[in-house]
């Protein structure tokens, strides 16, 4: 049905259960599915199904389908995937371990993903490689761009090391049309450099652009007006790729009409709505400026951490804390930073706990902040940031 | 200065974090030193937690119905251990299905507890209230 | 080109490893990369003691070679853990007692009344974060009796503001800072670091070991941590040794049995937790081992339920009669049979999460049994994956793969 209404491409989303890795509690809660004719898997079950299986049920569809999932240890899922002809891996050693799991080791999940890195590249060719896309939006509640686009960028790397061809950086919609097209401008540039820098200019890179990851309005009119906005950020940045919402976001997971409309009204507002020229403005260029400050000197002090191999820099910068996900339920996140809407919605870095955000960026943050506080009196921070998490809502 | 401690934590195998992590940040808003144990804990985490920081309140969220099941005789341990005047709330959805809000407020008041807000979305009426209990010195509980 | 700029340059020197255990010194010669060049078993010789037999094998290296080394002497440092609460200033003494590679023999809380407290080298008191409002620790502090245990030191690492206190009423307690500092989370590893330097700092002499200092460079470490370091390399693919994970890794020994594992296999519903930020963690049995821990091990092995089950996948012939003979006792096991039982006894208590703690595994997301130490070169890798099988959940028919370090690798390894 989503092809038929116009999809480029086709997510296959896992069930839990094979996400922690309990094939056999997804095995028989497939079976008793089956008896009672009524789902009790919240998504499919693609190791218990077999790659046989899976293979024949995509065999008519000239369109990729990518694999969604969040699992930490996806080692046999990517490999049964593989083998069933599925061609675009989503996920990362952060971008599945911090904001999914609570307690799985980092350190663990990064040699997880150095493995599911490598049967993808030693499955690419040139001409059909297995395309690597990371996860952006992370938590999707108040990350700073700075902090996503530092994930996206050492994902690229650790991806390319193991010898990826094809890799996608992606960001969630964060709320302010001003932010999205900024985060987008400094992605596209610091993917392309750092791959670069690191001879990796081989790697083709392309941008995904997540529509409104957070609290869905429960109006179906509201939430078909942010669907429809967010259509039209993501060709005003100029994505590759748009993951798309439905209507009935607030209410959990939608059936397959509804997920047929949301990709027609997308792909009207894409059909009518060109952009050619790039949008900008002077607010848009200080915050391209800034976001990319941040997040180069972010990366810059994960380079410079010790370690032998890349993966040790990385895990030990999100057990010192320069790598800080707001609202993680990961038990070794540090939990320091605390950010906030400024008056154009944009996400601002209030505190950075460790994360190392220079003297100068953060005069900056605050700089934009105030201007939102002048305008809120003396209401709590807290009762803010409720009302900036649900912003949409 | 010496502030006021409080331990906070999610109890039963909840793992809803944004609430807890914003009622982290009001209470520092306030001036208390917030020891956080985050989500998935049992009674025995927050009455060891208290001992080891000499709390003077502990914050328990239930999200999901749980706080029934694993509250009863909430003080009890407190009282063994030798801390019984440690201030005790506890706010969230408390119980399962829809129930009168009187009697559940009585029940987790006989369960030990000093203060029950369920199903108050406003973290401000509870740290109005921790401010007042704290001035009144918390042995007159 | 890696995108880590700051490597740790400055690779070691060549040099040899020396493991000082009960029965054996086991020497290796390692390159400047850390590779195993030649090593060597010389049993101990008690007659003319540790320092000169160290002195007699190093005669046969070049005289400026660098010497580590590490020990496992008489089953490690034994250590007794007197808290606040067992969920957090016990826990993280317990974890920092077992990573610096020594052994907890009991966790107490303060209070608690016990008169058959087991002798200990090191008494290790604590709790409280730092806080000068301290009524709980300071009221208990006040009641805490020394003298129903026995112990060689006394150590103090609880809310600093007591420590002037505690050193008054004990004056030869040694004062180390709180692991739990001012916060229940991100402990420092003040209490590990005590430990790894008890050898030479004379907390504990164990026979003599202290000695050796001025001859090898680097502190002298208990033989489970550099264990344990090994392990860590091997999981992380910084191995010679094709580790797959999740796994543990058992090194059965004459006085302790220990395992080491990546912390997935610890079950979603265990009440233990493994310790907050490590991947790998160690637990040790001090109950289980082939020689100093033989009498514990057997007595454990003859009262198992499933005993005759054991026996039949181990014994070759006449299994029934093997089996009468250990449950009246009239039997001598030999070597191998008592490391097999020493394995299985581990497995099916980690199954079970049957030991002070101890976190509960889940068997059926171990994909290796990786087997080190003297007593796992006397097996065999089709009846440890016998053995294993005993313990596995019943939804799983094959027993992960075993992979037995017939070269120590894992302790090469840990020590360069």
């Amino acid at each position: 049905m989503l092809d038929s209404a116009g999809a480029d491409f086709i997510p296959l989303t896992i069930d839990s259960y094979t996400r922690q890795n309990q094939y056999d509690i997804a095995a028989e809660l497939l079976e008793r599915s089956e008896e009672k004719q009524s789902s009790f898997l919240n998504g499919y079950p693609l190791v218990v199904h077999g790659w046989e299986l899976t293979r024949e049920l995509y065999r008519d569809l000239n369109k990729p389908v990518s694999l969604r999932h969040g699992t930490p240890d996806a080692r046999l899922l990517v490999e049964v995937a593989l083998a069933s002809g599925i061609a675009e891996i989503e996920g990362g050693g952060l971008c599945y371990c911090i904001p999914y799991s609570e307690g799985f080791p980092l350190d663990r999940c990064l040699l997880y993903w150095q493995y599911v890195d490598r049967i993808c590249a030693v499955h690419s060719t040139d001409e059909a490689p297995i395309h690597r896309e990371s996860f952006g939006p992370l938590t999707a509640t108040m990350v700073p761009p700075a902090i996503a686009l530092a994930v996206q960028v050492v994902e690229a790397l650790l991806a390319a090391e193991q010898g990826v061809l094809s890799f996608a950086a992606s960001f969630g919609q964060t709320g302010s049309t001003i932010q999205d097209i900024a985060t987008a401008r400094v992605l596209r540039t610091l993917i392309r450099r750092y791959l670069d820098r690191f001879d990796f200019g081989h790697v083709r890179s392309y941008l995904v652009f997540h529509q409104w990851m957070g609290q869905f309005p429960t109006e179906r009119s509201k939430a078909a007006a942010l669907i429809a906005c967010a259509a039209q950020n993501a060709c005003v940045i100029g994505a590759d790729k748009i993951v798309v919402k439905t209507v009935d976001e607030a209410l959990g997971v939608p059936d397959p009409e509804v997920n047929a409309d949301a990709v027609e009204s997308v792909r009207y507002v894409f059909d009518r709505f060109r952009w050619v020229e790039p949008v900008t403005s002077t607010s848009i260029e200080a915050e391209i400026d800034l976001i990319e400050s941040e997040t180069v000197g972010i990366l810059e002090a994960i380079f410079d951490l010790p370690g032998d191999v890349f993966w040790e820099s990385v895990h030990r910068a999100f057990q010192t804390g320069l790598i800080d996900v707001p609202y993680s339920p990961h038990a070794d996140n540090a939990n320091r930073l605390v950010s906030m809407r400024d008056a154009n919605g944009s996400i601002r870095i209030k505190d950075p706990g460790h994360v190392p955000i220079s003297e100068g960026d953060l005069k900056r943050e605050h700089g934009l902040l105030a201007l939102r506080e002048d305008l809120d009196g003396a209401d709590p921070s807290f009762r803010r940031l409720l009302h900036d998490i649900g912003i949409m809502a | 200065m010496s502030q006021e401690r409080i331990v906070l934590g999610v109890i039963g195998d909840d793992i809803h974090v944004v609430g807890n992590r914003i009622i982290q940040l009001a209470l520092e808003e306030s001036g208390y030193r917030v020891f956080n144990l985050r989500a998935r804990n049992r009674p025995e985490h927050f009455y060891q937690a208290a001992l080891e920081v000499n709390a003077q309140a502990v914050f328990v969220s239930s999200l999901n119905g749980e706080g029934e099941y694993w509250c009863s005789d909430f003080r009890k341990p407190f009282i063994d251990l030798g801390i019984p005047d440690t201030l005790l709330y506890i706010g969230g959805n408390l119980v399962v299905g829809k129930r009168d809000r009187g009697d559940v407020l009585r029940l987790f008041k006989q369960y030990g507890f000093d203060r029950v807000y369920h199903q108050e979305p406003d973290i401000g009426v509870a740290i109005a209230d921790l401010r007042n209990d704290l001035g009144h010195g918390k042995a007159k509980r | 080109m890696s995108p880590t700029r700051a490597r740790e340059t400055d690779s070691p020197p060549a040099r040899v490893a020396i493991d000082i255990g009960s029965t054996v010194i086991k020497v290796a010669e390692l390159d400047g990369d850390g590779a195993l060049l030649n090593q060597d078993l010389c049993p101990r010789d008690y007659e003319i003691g540790i320092k000169a037999q160290v002195e007699t094998i190093l005669e046969t290296y070049k005289p400026n070679m660098e010497v580590v080394a590490c020990s496992s002497a008489n089953g490690g440092l034994r250590v007794g853990i007197i808290c606040l609460t067992k969920g957090f200033s016990g826990a993280v003494m317990r974890n920092q007692v077992l990573s610096a590679g020594a052994n907890p023999i009991f966790v107490r809380d303060l209070d608690e009344v016990d008169n058959a407290f087991a002798p200990v080298d090191i008494l290790l008191v604590g709790g409280g974060i730092d806080c000068p409002d301290a009524a709980p620790l300071e009221t208990r502090l006040a009641r805490f009796d020394p003298s129903a245990h026995r112990f060689g030191s006394l150590i103090y690492a609880g809310n600093g503001h007591l420590s002037q206190a505690f050193l008054r009423r004990f004056q030869n307690a040694v004062v180390v800072d709180n692991p739990i500092a001012d916060s229940l989370r991100g402990p420092r590893d003040t209490v590990a670091n005590a430990l790894r330097r008890a050898y030479l700092d004379d907390l504990v002499y164990k026979e003599g070991v202290s000695e050796l200092a001025g001859r090898v460079s680097g502190p002298i470490r208990a033989t489970p941590e550099i264990v344990s370091q090994g392990f860590y390399r091997a999981v992380s693919n910084r191995s010679a040794l094709m580790v797959i994970t999740p796994c543990l890794l058992l090194d059965i020994g004459g006085a302790t049995t220990d395992v080491h594992y990546t912390v997935e296999v610890v079950r979603d519903e265990s009440v233990v937790r493994p310790p907050a930020g490590l991947s790998v963690a160690r637990y040790v049995f001090t109950d289980l081992g082939i020689s100093a821990s033989l009498d514990t091990a057997l007595l454990q092995l003859r009262t198992h339920p499933r005993l005759y089950e054991f026996l039949s996948r181990v014994v070759d012939d006449d299994v029934r009669e093997v089996y009468r003979l250990l449950r009246e006792g009239e039997y001598d096991p030999p070597p191998d049979l008592l490391a097999y039982a020493c394995l299985f006894l581990a497995l099916d208590r980690f199954a079970h999460g049957r030991g002070a703690g101890l976190a509960t595994a889940d068997f059926g997301r171990v994909a290796q049994i990786v087997l080190t130490g003297g007593a796992a070169q006397l097996l065999d890798e089709q009846v440890v994956s016998r053995v294993t099988a005993l313990v596995l959940p019943d939804r799983r028919t094959q027993p992960p793969p075993t992979l037995i370090d017939r070269s120590y690798r894992i302790w090469t390894e840990g020590m360069s």
